[in-house]
């Protein structure tokens, strides 16, 4: 049950005091409280609370804290929530309400700080002539935290809180407000990122560079890395505090995309001069690539445990608090390897190769060519290998053909992707999606085979380390059993999959695109 | 979503405020809490400062013609509702008989807001009728305070003998003593044959207290303006065996 909630501020009333004043001659209220604390606005490092137009804000008292989210397009309050502790995932609230809210926006994303600023909260009840409170309205002022006791106001506003069955009450305040007294919509929270100069959604985890069709191949290909380098640097600070596991795997997506294009797109850079860019994509890509596999099984942990029953599950926790201390040990290195020389070497190496400037450029034969053409080429090629390939495990399938198959699938996804801007929107996400309808199916396959045999080796470092329960032997057979089971349907669906992929309709919007 | 109710066949025995101060026992332990008062009288209605009036009166909502979301009232209290009472509940019984599955009315109205409680409580009128069958069938358990005396018990087994002729009525039935004197020898010698007879029975008690009575003055729960009386804490234990029992 939502209830909607009413944020005016008034132009000529920017402090606090002028806005309590005001509201007290307008409406016969009540003060209730008055409260000074700090407020933060929480959203996951890649702003997916703010995309989808939600707003979660804290606001910390002495007497403990309130947790409130918003839906910043209608108005409405989805959760208000007292006496919460530190949240850094939907589902450490007690009861779960805000993990079962957010869960399909948020995923598996932490939640973390993105502004706090000090707050100062008058409350006031409005009450009939039963006593009865038919209107709650707060005062609402948020300051610049760096203002010291001179409080700098960032934001002063007037809060409309409605109660059930008294809506009336709310919608005849706020048309008096605004009709009368100058008051009008405001979002306090786009005021504080203002005045502290954050910007909301400036990180994508997806390429999105603006290319031009004439524009030089070794110019648009090396905004791409860059970007990619960029993402890369920017998700190293969350897997050294494991805030969640989505910043690794954004660290390794990009990190493909990058050692992709450098493979596909050839002849913009000197191919003797990537060589060991390539070696040290390959180096972090083994690095990071058990952390991940921890990562992936831990955070499915609760789904295969719903899957097996009685001893079962006992024995699968045990697989998890042995998984739960090799991730520890994992992490360490992985944050050896982010602090590491080599690391911080590749990166500024790197970066100082691409970037190379006119005096001293660094450029393969086909560097001058548009890079429409370069792209087309690139696509097209990785379009027929992929087809050849997808044919060939249709006639003859075996599970090593699908899992090159699904490599190949990728390498022309980053293509597709990462020269997004040169087609047209609507073709391309058709094209995107006859992949992913793919994908999906050989994701299913080689995700179903590689558990199988990660259970398989945990098993063998388990009894190599430690004497295994049997029932934990008997829980790994069991779930490696379900992970069989669900490789084989998903190996009966792949021919279909092909089927649709190569269908002649898609074969002709592929040629005409990418022509 | 758990559903209780405050019943008794008896009137004047603390139905209503067992329902209100408990329902306030339950927001204080972070529940979404909706009370319905049934009763025609509207006590529940008046501790809570609404008025009691449903617009369509119960006709509406039995009918379906208004969604039940439409009449609920917040109250004073945060994440406390009402469905207030209305003076049409008094008919109730002749809507219902004209309604197909009658003794299963309550169900489907519930249906409607099952995601936005945690916990219902039914302020019911002291009567069985139509009205107390729709309950008996949807509650989860019947809460009864019973006054310490011979009448009262055998109230109380006219009910449990009315609910075991019922099919599919399940509900379970929670008495606990209500307006207890423990100065009254009666009422201490009764204490025991009530909790030797009746198993199911609350360990818990409510003492008579004039604090309750003073319900009527401030027109609020026990708790919000008399947080340390006997009664307060009385009411809490009560409300933590209940939980207890019905979570």
């Amino acid at each position: 049950m939502n209830t909607d909630i009413h944020q005016l501020a008034c132009p000529m009333l920017r402090s606090h005091s002028k806005l309590d004043r005001q509201i007290r001659s307008i409406f016969y209220v009540q003060c209730v409280s008055q409260e000074i604390g700090t407020r933060t606005y929480l959203d996951s490092f890649d702003w997916r609370l703010f995309k989808s137009a939600h707003v979660l804000e804290s606001d910390y008292f002495k007497h403990g804290c309130v947790l409130l989210l918003r839906n910043k397009t209608n108005k409405t309050c989805l959760l208000e929530y007292a006496g919460c502790e530190q949240i850094n995932f939907g589902r450490d609230l007690p009861d779960g309400k805000l993990g079962a809210l957010l869960q399909p926006v948020i995923e598996q994303r932490a939640f973390m700080d993105t502004a706090s600023v000090p707050v100062r909260i008058t409350s006031y009840e409005l009450k009939d002539d039963q006593e009865k409170i038919i209107l709650r309205l707060r005062v609402i002022s948020l300051y610049r935290p760096d203002s010291g006791a001179k409080r700098k106001s960032i934001s002063s506003y007037v809060e409309l809180l409605p109660l059930r069955g008294y809506e009336k009450h709310a919608i005849r305040a706020r048309k008096l407000l605004t009709d009368t007294f100058d008051f009008a919509e405001c979002e306090p929270s786009l005021e504080v990122f203002d005045a502290l100069k954050i910007l909301p959604n400036s990180y994508k985890s997806k390429t999105a560079v603006n290319l031009s069709h004439d524009m030089s191949s070794h110019e648009a290909l090396s905004r791409i890395l860059i970007q990619n380098l960029n993402i890369m640097e920017k998700n190293t600070q969350g897997i050294r505090e494991d805030i969640d596991i989505e910043f690794l795997h954004d660290f390794r997506v990009a990190g493909r995309r990058n050692r992709s294009l450098i493979n596909q797109v050839r002849d913009i850079f000197p191919q003797s001069r990537l060589k060991k860019y390539q070696r040290s994509f390959s180096w972090l890509s083994q690095s990071t690539s058990l952390h991940r596999d921890l990562d992936v099984f831990l955070s499915d942990f609760d789904q295969y445990l719903e899957q097996l029953t009685g001893e079962d599950m006992q024995g699968l926790i045990t697989l998890k608090q042995y998984l739960q201390k090799t991730r520890q040990t994992e992490h360490r290195k992985l944050v050896r390897v982010m602090n590491s020389v080599r690391y911080k070497r590749f990166q500024q190496e790197l970066r100082a190769f691409i970037s190379s400037d006119n005096n001293h450029p660094v450029t393969g034969p086909s560097a001058d060519t548009a890079i429409i053409e370069v792209a087309n080429h690139s696509i097209r090629r990785c379009y027929r290998r992929l087809m050849k390939h997808g044919k060939l495990a249709s006639a003859n399938y075996c599970y090593e053909s699908i899992h090159d198959l699904r490599k190949n699938g990728k390498k022309l996804r980053y293509l597709v992707e990462g020269f997004r801007s040169l087609y047209p929107t609507r073709e391309l996400q058709q094209v995107v999606n006859i992949l992913k309808n793919l994908q999906t199916n050989l994701g299913e396959i080689v995700d179903m085979h590689t558990q199988r045999i990660l259970l398989t080796n945990w098993e063998l470092e388990m009894n190599g380390k430690q004497t295994v329960p049997e029932n934990t032997i008997k829980a790994i057979e069991n779930l490696s059993a379900i992970c069989n089971k669900k490789e084989e349907k998903a190996q009966e669906m792949f021919k279909q999959r092909f089927r649709q992929f190569s269908s002649k309709t898609n074969q002709n919007l592929f040629n005409h695109l990418f022509a | 979503m758990k559903i209780l109710a405050t019943y008794n066949i008896k009137g004047g025995v603390g139905k209503t405020a067992s329902a209100v101060n408990l329902a306030y026992c339950a927001i204080q332990n972070n529940l979404r809490v909706l009370i319905w008062d049934l009763d025609p009288q509207g006590a529940a209605s008046f501790y809570f400062r609404v008025k009691p009036k449903v617009a369509g009166g119960g006709f509406s909502l039995i009918q379906k013609r208004r969604h039940i979301c439409k009449v609920i009232k917040a109250t004073n209290y945060r994440n406390l509702d009402l469905v207030p009472a209305d003076f049409s509940y008094r008919d109730m019984d002749l809507i219902l008989h004209d309604r197909k599955k009658s003794k299963r009315r309550f169900e489907k109205i519930l249906r409607q807001i099952r995601d936005d409680y945690d916990l219902i409580i039914f302020d019911c009128p002291p009567s069985i009728s139509l009205v107390s069958e729709n309950i008996f069938y949807c509650a989860d358990a019947l809460l009864i305070p019973t006054i310490p005396t011979h009448l009262s018990f055998r109230a109380y087994d006219q009910l449990k003998q009315f609910l075991k002729s019922q099919k599919g009525m399940d509900v379970s039935t929670l008495p606990f003593l209500y307006m207890v004197d423990r100065r009254k020898k009666l009422h201490v010698e009764l204490g025991k044959l009530f909790s030797g007879r009746y198993p199911e029975a609350l360990k818990s008690t409510i003492s008579y207290s004039s604090i309750v009575e003073k319900m009527g003055v401030y027109r609020a729960p026990v708790k919000v303006f008399d947080q340390s009386a006997f009664v307060s804490r009385a009411f809490d234990a009560l409300w933590n065996e209940i939980w207890g029992n019905v979570k």
